[in-house]
């Protein structure tokens, strides 16, 4: 049997493991060893699954990712996102469907500090969704613009999956936190737009509300600092130049917790929550990503990447034409799999294949995640939308696939934006480190 | 035994969180003596990956224990709850297979950083330390799977009943 061959039969293995309810970190793993034996012999591969795991979880650029998980529990669980979401309906109070929009901008800023999409899903549900429904908004408009706002989590610095990403293609996180970006700023206006257009169409979904006096705006509109400011030492710490990615992490992480200490929303119980879910979330993730680097070994010694390459260039398959496969692939997959295992599984075999065509890596990350970022949303298997039915069960999740479908265009637009125009991903971390 | 087996996995969850707590406030102070004294911590950079190890290592029985890891579950629509529970089973099976192999291989790198003296770039720490937490904490992430498994046996088996 050729190396090849075995690479296909190890990529079968894999996915029929993972479709069998087979932990995706474990299935990676143990496809990845057993493949590698198979190349190269069982000696070659136990010294290569003995060391990997150590190798990983000794990294220290990986120390971002606790410390930056911790940021956003912390913010998350002493309260913060409730004044951030004052703040921005104070901001848009007047217009039409003004929650929708604030609920939004509210997950855009959350999301920039929080780095989860899952996490500011969940918190906005909790805090969007009653005020909404209290105001006599549609169920689908109000579960649709938080189940989107939400993605904005992992498109926005400091993001965990730009971290992964920059790990499996050797990019610098600092460009890919920059690169996020602009791009994550233009999606949360395109889903406002989004949003702005169902209502136009549908405007019993969402009542007009009187705005308040601008003194009791500008009072709620000030409500958002501690977020504002989180952002600003952590990721504009970093954008300066003044912080390495660990230490903004480090000092983020600090900072969250000097403010949620001063507005006392940490008692015992709640610090050792955020600590607890820290920690599940970081060794979910460090599952994943050291099991994930014995299986791109395997991939390597298989070389697939190569075969691949040689197969589109034989087809004479156009860069636009690539890409395309390659974002209706992620759509696809993004209905079964998790973002990053998704990346991670993936990555290695694509990325050869991408840079050979002239992509920029750096371009490919933001276009990568954007597209995980549809699959969190999009029906039947999108993330967010069970996060939203889990925490408001008495909204039929039919009614949630309806409100999201307008916003699926936003992810769409981007994408062709970003094709069209690459600066848009690559002007902030060319500019800032050249 | 359930009690003996969530204390273990929860001391190691608390120590985690602990070495969390500690490379946060050490890079915190790095960055302060770095930028307001110019003296940075020395061996901050060595601590840091130690503490990683910990965290890491240290952590696993937790999501093993609470079942936290990701699984893909679109097959459970179209078969049996008892099949369900069979391939629960399967799964915890196959991972306590993958971290056995896993613990077991890891002994001779780790045999390797103390036989040839190993020491980090910075402190001049013995490596072999930096392996302790790996050897200790897989063991313990074996313990919470069989315990898991067990659960998962009874579920499968009760799933066969008629209700």
């Amino acid at each position: 049997m050729t190396v090849q061959a075995i690479g296909l039969l190890g990529m079968g293995c894999l996915v029929s493991l993972i479709f069998l309810r087979v932990p995706v970190g474990v299935a990676m793993g143990l496809v990845g060893l057993c493949g590698y034996a198979a190349v190269d012999g069982w000696v070659k591969a136990f010294r290569v699954f003995g060391e990997v795991p150590f190798d990983v979880a000794s990294n220290y650029s990986l120390s971002v990712v606790p410390m930056f998980v911790l940021m956003g529990e912390l913010a998350t669980q002493s309260g913060m996102s409730s004044q951030l979401y004052k703040a921005a309906k104070a901001l848009f109070a007047g217009a039409r469907g003004s929650q929708v929009l604030a609920t939004i901008g509210a997950c855009a800023g959350f999301g920039a500090v929080c780095g989860s999409s899952l996490a500011t899903a969940a918190t906005m549900t909790r805090i969007a969704i009653p005020e909404m429904r209290r105001a006599g908004y549609d169920d689908r408009i109000s579960t649709g613009s938080v189940a989107a706002g939400g993605s904005l989590g992992i498109l926005l610095p400091p993001s965990i999956v730009f971290v992964i990403y920059s790990l499996i293609s050797q990019q610098s996180v600092q460009k890919m936190f920059a690169a996020g970006l602009i791009p994550g700023i233009i999606l949360a206006g395109l889903y406002m737009l989004a949003a702005l257009a169902t209502l136009a169409i549908k405007p019993a979904w969402a009542p007009r509300e009187p705005a308040a006096p601008l003194k009791e705006r500008v009072r709620d509109l000030v409500l958002g600092w501690e977020v504002a400011l989180l952002f600003g030492v952590a990721i504009g710490g970093l954008y300066a130049g003044w912080f390495s990615p660990t230490e903004a992490a480090g000092v983020g992480a600090f900072t969250a917790f000097v403010l949620g200490t001063l507005r006392r929303g940490l008692p015992p119980a709640v610090l050792w929550n955020c600590f607890r879910d820290t920690i599940r979330t970081t060794c979910l993730l460090f599952v994943i990503v050291m099991s994930a680097f014995i299986f791109s070994y395997f991939v390597v010694q298989t070389q697939l990447p190569g075969m691949l390459v040689t197969w589109v260039t034989a087809w004479h398959v156009g860069p636009i034409e690539l890409v395309a496969i390659l974002i209706v692939f992620y759509v696809v997959m993004g209905c079964f799999l998790d973002g990053g295992g998704m990346i991670l599984i993936t990555v290695p075999i694509f990325l050869p294949l991408v840079t050979q065509y002239g992509f920029d890596p750096v371009w490919f990350g933001v276009m990568l995640v954007v597209t995980v970022e549809m699959g969190l949303i999009h029906p039947p298997v999108g993330m967010n939308i069970f996060v939203i039915q889990a925490r408001a069960p008495d909204i039929p999740i039919l009614r949630i696939y309806q409100g999201i479908i307008p916003f699926l265009f936003a992810p769409l637009m981007l994408l062709v934006l970003l094709i069209a125009f690459p600066q848009i991903a690559l002007w902030l971390p060319t500019w800032l480190y050249g | 035994m359930t009690l003996w087996v969530e204390r273990l996995v929860g001391w190691l969850t608390a120590l985690s969180s602990v070495a969390l707590a500690s490379m946060v406030l050490l890079t915190v102070g790095d960055v302060l003596r770095s930028n307001f004294l110019h003296r940075p911590i020395i061996g901050t950079f060595d601590l840091v990956e130690a503490l990683l190890v910990v965290i890491v290592f240290f952590g696993v029985p937790q999501i093993f224990f609470v079942e936290g890891n990701i699984t893909v579950d679109v097959i459970d629509h179209l078969i049996g709850k008892r099949a369900v529970a069979f391939l629960h089973m399967t799964g915890g099976i196959l991972s306590f297979a993958y971290l056995g192999l896993l613990w077991s291989h890891m002994f001779a790198p780790a045999l390797d950083a103390l036989n040839f003296g190993d020491v980090t770039s910075d402190l001049g720490m013995p490596v072999f330390w930096m392996w302790l937490p790996v050897l200790f904490g897989l063991p313990v992430a074996l313990l919470a799977i069989l315990f898991v498994i067990g659960r998962q046996f009874a579920q499968w088996r009760a799933a066969g009943k008629p209700e």
